[in-house]
């Protein structure tokens, strides 16, 4: 049984773009393949394992305001929005 | 008798972050010096964060996190380069759990790192004139199925 601390990078990268969180995907030959994570003003790159683990979660979680129960669950994460945003102007 | 000599507190050195830039923006010199990053493992996964920038990194063994620290902060840097022409917005301390587990981990490695990378950032400018494209325009091509339908 794999350990309930970790979680599969594809299933990292689900919740993240589910999330609002641009997630995009270089292959390198010399690299291997890196992601490119951006939300807000933050953008970063990472090479992740295939089983990622507790503290990289939570920090995905400080940086990109995930709920980390949403790594875990993903079944929990609310449906997307049909309607598109509201936006109001004061 | 002579006196006992005192031990010097080793005085830690600055974090600094340094970038040169070309006068026509397209070349990048990055240095990140004296970045103070705690390192954990866990069973056979270990893990990287830097305090003064909070970047993280995970890998499988202590030289693979490492490197995956370096190359994704070198990483960083460019794409950081390349949305917004300089480092400004990487430059964020971690959160105040992770420096006290710097101070109050005794298991925790405490590595300085640094590194120095240039970065080459190619900006394509498309022409003022749309006409100095080489298309005329876009020809629509119905579907087969769609040919179908009209056909019928």
């Amino acid at each position: 049984m794999s350990d309930p601390g970790e979680v599969d990078r594809a299933v990292v990268i689900v919740v993240l773009k589910a999330q609002g969180v641009s997630v995009s995907v270089c292959l390198d030959d010399s690299t291997g393949e890196t992601l490119t994570i951006a939300k807000g003003d933050r953008v970063e790159s990472q090479k992740l394992p295939n089983r990622v683990r507790r503290r990289m979660l939570h920090y995905l979680q400080h940086h990109y305001g995930i709920p980390i129960h949403y790594f875990f669950h993903p079944e929990m994460m609310p449906p997307p929005s049909k309607e598109p945003s509201k936006v109001t102007i004061q | 008798m002579s006196k006992p000599k005192k031990k010097k507190a080793k005085k830690e050195k600055p974090t600094v972050v340094v970038q040169a830039t070309t006068q026509d923006g397209s070349l990048h010199l990055v240095g990140i010096g004296n970045l103070r990053v705690i390192i954990t493992h866990d069973d056979d996964s270990w893990f990287a964060r830097g305090l003064e920038i909070d970047y993280a990194a995970q890998g499988e063994s202590l030289s693979d996190v490492k490197k995956r620290f370096y190359e994704g902060l070198r990483q960083t840097v460019r794409e950081n380069l390349k949305t917004y022409g300089d480092v400004a917005h990487i430059l964020k301390v971690a959160p105040p759990e992770v420096w006290m587990e710097y101070f109050n981990n005794a298991q925790a490695l405490r590595k300085i790192h640094s590194q120095v990378s240039a970065h080459q950032i190619v900006t394509q400018v498309l022409p003022a004139d749309l006409s100095d494209l080489p298309f005329e325009g876009i020809s629509y091509i119905p579907a087969a199925a769609s040919m179908e339908q009209i056909n019928v």
